[in-house]
């Protein structure tokens, strides 16, 4: 017990977050001072150069100016070797540089020319999203080869359950009872995922931030079963969606996290309308309403049920709902569950949209003609298969016209588009509530889970108690709330902050607001986080976020125009972060996968999705930037699609091609021409 | 007042059978499937991309190619003729498009998404949502067109050749593609009584003892 005289105060208690960090700073090699472990970096990587070894005269001030510590690296930190670039930056940090974060979580990068606004210019259209086609031998060699597939599936089927009877139990009808699984259905699951299992459900340890450790493995029976020699693999990671970045196990965010278990434990141990309900959710309703610039939010705890459990509450029998073909799985079950009528027009094609409500508009109801009770249009702000932006301006130009509801589900927009990171409607310069109902996910940019929907404060109520979640399913825990309410008060920054430094006094909005605009985008007042919640400064005055945002935007326009440039056909926007890349055969899939992750000294995840996720013809590789990436590791990926695509003859595109060294050097200039 | 308890109604004699409905004593019945309204909504709701690729560029090229390199393949095979060459060709081409586009039915994967709203359609009948004469339509049901004359030519037109193309084109290729026979199927000797495989209920002409019911009954 500490003496209350004492005059230093006692050392705080062991918590969880911290100590692996401490830990590792324990099996450093022997250096006595941080500046002597500084300059053996130095050296190292100026031998790495092949530069000649000068003492450094100036060493780094202090050892945070580098945190490359890893939260579990049980390997002593050989400087010299590695030269992936994942766990230490490639090139060292000078003395200037304070970097707060762990560069394996989130990248250090330091050079503003690396950095880009990402809004819409108000003066050009909303470009139409024109598909490449690809010459007619990919098309046809791809029909051929599922072909081929369908063909040996069958024929595998067909000898396999009358001579190898072990592997079809399942699948035949046994001892009286009917087969477990029909073998219709599970035909292409069997016959053409199982072929490439080993490019999915990588099982992964840690922080999915900007890189991974992947757990190795192999099989040896063709992927009926995989085998786990028990090393690891640290993968830069290019497949998780963490567009901020805030996948973070250390940082003011995860301080934060912590905190709230100590005061509200890990779950609220009930539904939101039977006892679960806690100022934190107030707090936390209220505070993202304010972000999306809506009169209130509700907050569901999984992102697929916000879709699922409230869309039966906003329609019934009688309304038609209007939505796009490429709509996620969650609208389309929450349609379906509440019984109204659908139709759907082609994927952000406004002419169809158009068309499609003058029929649905004059026609009514099926059968009787009467008039719809509710026309409600539902479409994406980014759709994450296609990586297609919405046309928001004609769609509420249509909405002004037509009089529907709109519904506009920001699952992937919302923090990563718009100079605010407010999302679509932002992007667009938009007023948010000329939109009915704003639905979003944590998911994805706040490194949180769950979902909200936001609209009016009539529209709110009523979904609280019409909505079948509120009886029903659990309410959301505290720290994934507190997760929630810090990154979201870090991207908007907290009002009462002190303006001790000139980042904060250049929060304000690039551009000078006009009178017609709404001044929503705004920053939280400190009376709308709790009390108990205390951020760092650097995120506490949005300065951080603001990079964050900034270095996101760069990212996914320099990767889109890198694989363009390099030749690749991409799908998508050139500003959103998902980057699909097509590779159209089925069999060249499984081996980009595996070419990629097999590289040497950096070794790439990536996601690879193909029919039935995606339509026939189109298998695709999909890649997520993050801010969390700096340029280096975009350069490492462009760099590895070079080569992959030259050997896996992926190049169709016709637009102009570079060499892979002129896009590195003239990244900048690429980057502000698009 | 004449007395309640006569009345005189023509009902037909029951059937010992299980079939409670008026059942016309016809061979073949033409039965309409998958119409029932939650289907037609489960279909609304989702793209059928098990179906979609026929609108996709190359779609329709892909036949002619397989054809051809059917073609070359069947002519390599020793003792063969031009005539018996075309004939197989044509009748391996019908026979393989009916069974992809007229004999299996539903969707191979996600099932839990649609519901199992397409088990009963076949993929002619899944094309385009159902929609008659649109483009994928037309071209399907003229390419074993022309494949049969260009069959017919080959065989200097012979007749038993001719009767055999003939036959397998009509049944094959132009009956089932008909906008006629959209969702009707052709069920020969219905003997269901509710139309499913589920199991009737033995008759009581037997009367069934419950103890004689064991593993045996059910082998």
């Amino acid at each position: 017990m500490p003496s209350p005289i004492a005059l230093s105060p006692p050392s705080p208690p062991p918590s969880l977050f911290l100590k692996t960090k401490k830990s590792s700073f324990s099996q450093l090699p022997p250096f006595p001072t941080a500046t002597s472990y500084l300059s053996a970096l130095h050296e190292a990587d100026a031998r790495a150069r092949g530069q000649v070894v000068t003492p450094s005269s100036t060493p780094p001030l202090s050892i945070s100016s580098s945190i490359t510590s890893t939260s579990d690296d049980n390997t002593p930190i050989e400087l010299g070797d590695d030269r992936s670039g994942l766990t230490f930056p490639l090139t060292a940090p000078n003395s200037e540089q304070v970097f707060t974060t762990v560069h394996s979580e989130f990248g250090h990068c330091a050079n503003q020319n690396y950095r880009c606004v990402s809004q819409h210019d108000s003066g050009k259209q909303v470009a139409e999203h024109k598909i490449e086609e690809p010459p007619y031998y990919i098309l046809l060699t791809t029909y051929f080869s599922y072909l081929l597939l369908i063909i040996f599936g069958h024929l595998r089927d067909f000898f396999g359950k009358r001579f190898a009877k072990s592997y079809f139990t399942h699948l035949v009808p046994y001892d009286g009872y009917a087969p477990l699984n029909s073998d219709f259905d599970s035909f292409y699951t069997r016959r053409l995922k199982h072929r490439m299992d080993d490019c999915f459900s990588h099982p992964v340890t840690g922080v999915a931030g900007r890189t991974i450790m992947v757990y190795d493995r192999y099989s040896e029976d063709c992927n009926y079963t995989q085998i786990y020699p028990g090393t690891k693999t640290r993968a830069l990671n290019i497949s998780s969606y963490n567009y901020l970045g805030f996948a973070q196990a250390s940082g003011g965010c995860a301080d934060a996290v912590e905190e709230s278990i100590k005061r509200y434990g890990v779950s609220m141990s009930g539904t939101r309308l039977e006892g679960g309900t806690c100022d934190l959710h107030h707090t936390a309703e209220a505070l993202v309403a304010r972000f999306i610039g809506m009169e209130d939010a509700l907050i569901s705890s999984m992102g697929f049920a916000t879709n699922s459990t409230f869309i039966p509450a906003l329609v019934t029998k009688g309304c038609l709902v209007v939505s796009d073909e490429h709509n996620h799985a969650s609208i389309r079950v929450g349609v379906r569950q509440s019984g109204a009528h659908v139709r759907m027009f082609k994927h952000n094609d406004m002419d169809s949209l158009e068309a499609l409500l003058r029929e649905v508009v004059s026609q009514g109801q099926p059968r009787t003609h009467r008039p719809w009770k509710k026309i409600l249009v539902i479409v994406e702000g980014l759709y994450s298969m296609e990586g297609t932006m919405v046309n928001l301006p004609k769609v509420v130009e249509l909405k002004q016209k037509y009089k529907f509801y709109l519904f506009v589900d920001e699952a992937h927009s919302v923090g990563a588009l718009g100079p605010h990171g407010r999302g679509v409607t932002d992007y667009f310069n938009i007023p948010p509530r000329s939109i009915d109902v704003l639905m979003g996910t944590f998911t994805k940019s706040f490194g949180a889970a769950g979902g909200y929907i936001a609209g009016s404060k009539v529209l709110i109520n009523s979904l609280r108690l019409r909505g079948c979640s509120g009886p029903y399913a659990e309410a959301i825990t505290p720290p994934v709330l507190t997760q929630i309410v810090a990154s979201m008060a870090s991207i908007m920054g907290v009002a009462t902050a002190p303006f001790s430094n000139s980042k904060a006094l250049s929060h304000a909005p690039t551009t000078p607001p006009r009178e017609d605009e709404y001044t929503h985008p705004g920053m939280a007042p400190a009376s709308a986080l709790p009390t108990w919640l205390s951020l760092p400064p650097s995120l506490s005055d949005g300065s951080e976020a603001r990079e964050r945002i900034r270095r996101l935007a760069f990212n996914s326009r320099y990767l889109h125009a890198g694989l363009k440039k390099l030749g690749f056909i991409t799908y998508g926007h050139p500003f959103s972060p998902i980057v699909p890349l097509l590779i159209f055969n089925p069999g060249k899939m499984a081996t980009f996968s595996r070419m990629m992750k097999a590289r040497r000294p950096t070794p790439i995840v990536v996601v690879v999705v193909a029919y039935p996720a995606t339509p026939l013809v189109t298998s695709r590789v999909r890649f997520c930037v993050s801010g969390a990436h700096t340029k280096d590791d975009i350069d490492i990926i462009l760099r590895a699609c070079d080569e992959v695509g030259d050997i896996l003859d992926l190049k169709h595109g016709h637009g102009e091609r570079w060499p892979l060294e002129e896009i590195m050097k003239k990244s900048v200039e690429l980057v502000n021409s698009v | 007042m004449s007395s309640a308890t006569s009345l005189k109604l023509n009902l037909r004699p029951p059937t010992q059978s299980l079939k409670g409905r008026q059942r016309s004593a016809s061979l073949v019945k033409v039965e309409e499937v998958g119409g029932r309204v939650e289907e037609v909504l489960d279909r609304s709701a989702y793209v059928n991309i098990n179906a979609n690729w026929v609108n996709a560029k190359g779609a329709w090229l892909i036949h002619v190619v397989l054809v051809v390199m059917g073609k070359i393949i069947i002519d390599t095979m020793p003792g063969m003729t031009q005539q018996l060459s075309w004939t197989l060709v044509n009748l391996l081409y019908l026979a393989l498009s009916y069974l992809m586009f007229h004999w299996v039915t539903g969707i191979p994967f996600d099932n839990e998404l649609h519901a199992g709203a397409y088990d009963d359609l076949t993929l002619w009948e899944q094309i385009d949502d159902g929609a008659q004469y649109t483009p994928s339509k037309k071209w399907l049901f003229t390419a074993p067109i022309l494949l049969f004359l260009a069959s017919t030519h080959y065989t200097n037109y012979n007749l038993w050749m001719f009767v055999i193309n003939l036959t397998a084109l009509i049944f094959l290729a132009i009956v089932p593609k008909l906008p006629q026979l959209h969702r009707q199927r052709v069920r020969f000797l219905a003997e269901d009584a509710s139309g499913t495989a589920t199991p009737v209920t033995p008759r009581s002409e037997k009367a069934l003892d419950p103890s004689l019911i064991n593993d045996t009954y059910f082998k």
